[in-house]
């Protein structure tokens, strides 16, 4: 068994059977997962795509944290490469947009960063802990004096202490990091996380994404980038998730893999006390000053069509709903904007925002 | 501009805190040290700040109830919150010690008794030196368990060392140096990512600089 590399052992959940063995409950869905799949076979002649939703059990220091917890997630072994990469993140920030998530940032790492980093200070375990720790909380002022401590080129020792900040907009980070340093690895994975970036643009999602160098996972076994979801007044990430070809290593076959899990309890959670007290609507109206007859003509209009329709003033801007209208008065000419999660349409007369709610909402109807 | 929830700890730093804040411009009007209110905001109403008991700001923080908070870093290494630390506010130093009735080196203790207000820091420091280690949980006066034998040592924090010579203790080990930290919740700097970045320029601005 080579688990006890990946999971901390006091973190398992464990019993005895009546023969008194010691039997631990699963703490991840990850590795169970691709030691089955590589028990299978050992050459995949084609990508293997899974979904999975489970439940995991760990004990945690974090009393906020239940002992058990249910996952969602996704894992796609055999293809290696930033279009992968991309579109497994992609796929994470479509999921948060699904469950309407007002906001959310996706940080995405790099596992092999620090290792990288570690190496060029030559760490031994006890100092890479420490080392860890310190990046982990990004503890500025201590990192700076710890590095001052340890073996290394000057160059290095700058990187390596302005580490936390290397946080936020993903082309000026990447580019910091190329200027601070002259190392084919980093500018190698430098140059990964600008084609994530470029092809999240394709997806339109770009703007989610923030480098985090400091990110590490709790779950030792990724080696390529690492990424984390946050949303809005939830705590913790929601989703977690990376590059994992190591894992697969010590499984006895080299196989690429990537994935990410859904902290499904956080979720559910953010989003229970919405949606119990107010009912979904199709149409939010935003109402104006100048547009005050307009938005009560059109919700009447909307409303006799059969949808659910609210007029709301300008401050309120939580209201969920399918698709929010804002009015806009150019002269006498009205214009409705229509937006939903995903796309926009302008138009003119109330028929044609009817025609268009209709065209959207009719098949939940 | 989203507005920030800050946790504060009360007690023997939080004068000193709320100055630094106020040299960085952020001013609690209604505050007041013997007011009962436990939530208040500033001039601006960009900051919420609960005013709690110092042992607390780590869980408020660690569960984003609170974006950010200011404590003592003892209280951190005991819980060992999983959160950000990110500014010195170089307010509040002391350090963990620890002291006993003889002045006879803990590595040669077999093994050892230790009261604390900090049973984590503690048993983590002897499991570390690999001396086995039973903690007793007290809440204050730590000096005493040495003086009645109820422990071979303490594990406590300490400015100066008065209260521990008072009380014919040693110090025969220091540990971590410590002092007041901003904190700030791993998810919170996610997605609030501008308005965290903008206060902790702020007040990293007004606090002293080494010499250089």
């Amino acid at each position: 068994m080579h688990l006890q590399e990946n999971v901390k052992t006091n973190e398992l959940v464990k019993m005895i059977d009546h023969g008194g063995n010691i039997l631990a409950l699963r703490s991840d869905a990850t590795i169970p997962i691709t030691k089955r799949l590589l028990q299978e076979s050992h050459e995949l002649t084609n990508e293997r795509r899974y979904f999975y939703v489970l439940d995991v059990f760990r004990y945690t220091k974090d009393s906020t944290r239940p002992q058990e917890n249910t996952q969602a997630g996704v894992e796609c072994f055999g293809a290696n490469g930033f279009e992968t990469d991309t579109e497994v993140i992609a796929l994470s920030m479509h999921t948060l947009q699904d469950l309407q998530c007002a906001s959310f940032t996706l940080e995405v790492g790099h596992a092999g960063f620090f290792q990288r980093c570690m190496e060029a200070l030559d760490l031994d375990v006890e100092q890479q802990c420490t080392f860890k720790q310190l990046l982990q909380t990004k503890n500025i002022g201590e990192l700076k004096h710890y590095i001052t401590q340890t073996e290394g080129t000057d160059d290095w020792k700058q990187l390596i202490e302005s580490i936390p900040l290397l946080y936020g907009n993903p082309p000026e980070i990447i580019q910091l990091v190329r200027n601070k340093i002259d190392d084919p690895i980093i500018h190698k994975q430098m140059d990964h996380l600008e084609k994530i970036y470029q092809l999240l643009s394709a997806y339109h999602l770009a703007e989610h994404m923030v480098i985090d160098l400091s990110l590490m996972n709790h779950m030792d076994y990724y080696s390529d980038i690492i990424f984390q979801g946050f949303i809005h007044n939830v705590g913790k990430p929601v989703l977690m998730g990376g590059r994992y070809n190591e894992l697969t290593k010590q499984f006895g076959t080299l196989m690429p893999a990537i994935g990410f899990a859904c902290d499904i309890d956080a979720i559910v959670a953010s989003k229970e006390d919405k949606e119990s007290s107010v009912p979904s609507l199709d149409v939010c109206i935003v109402q104006n000053d100048v547009c005050t007859n307009e938005s009560l003509s059109l919700s009447t209009f909307l409303r006799e069509s059969g949808w659910k329709t609210r007029v709301i003033q300008k401050k309120h801007i939580n209201i969920p709903a399918q698709i929010i209208c804002h009015i806009t008065r150019n002269e006498d000419q009205i214009t409705y904007h229509l937006t939903t999660h995903k796309k926009t349409f302008n138009c003119t007369r109330k028929n044609e925002v009817e025609a268009y709610v209709q065209s959207l909402l009719s098949k939940e109807t | 501009m989203q507005q920030l929830t800050l946790a504060l700890a009360k007690g023997r730093t939080a004068k000193e805190s709320l100055q630094i804040l106020q040299q960085a411009n952020i001013r609690f009007p209604d505050f007041h040290p013997d007011s009962r209110k436990l939530i208040f905001e500033d001039e601006t109403k960009k900051i919420r700040m609960l005013y709690v008991k110092a042992v607390d700001v780590t869980t408020y923080v660690e569960a984003g109830a609170a974006d950010i908070g200011i404590v003592g870093r003892d209280n951190i290494l005991e819980s060992g919150a999983n959160i950000y630390e990110m500014l010195d506010l170089q307010i509040g130093t002391c350090a963990f010690i620890v002291a006993g009735m003889s002045p006879k080196p803990i590595h040669t203790y077999s093994s050892i008794k230790v009261a604390s207000k900090y049973p984590n820091v503690a048993s983590a420091y002897f499991d570390q030196h690999n001396i086995p280690v039973e903690t007793i949980t007290l809440n204050g006066s730590v000096e005493l368990a040495p003086l009645i034998h109820m422990a071979d040592v303490v594990v406590d924090i300490v400015e100066t060392g008065t209260t521990i010579k008072e009380n014919g203790l040693t110090i025969l080990e220091r540990l971590d140096s410590i002092s007041t930290r901003l904190i700030v919740n791993k998810a919170s700097f996610a997605t609030k990512t501008a308005c965290i970045q903008q206060l902790i320029t702020a007040i990293d601005h007004v606090l002293p600089k080494e010499g250089k």
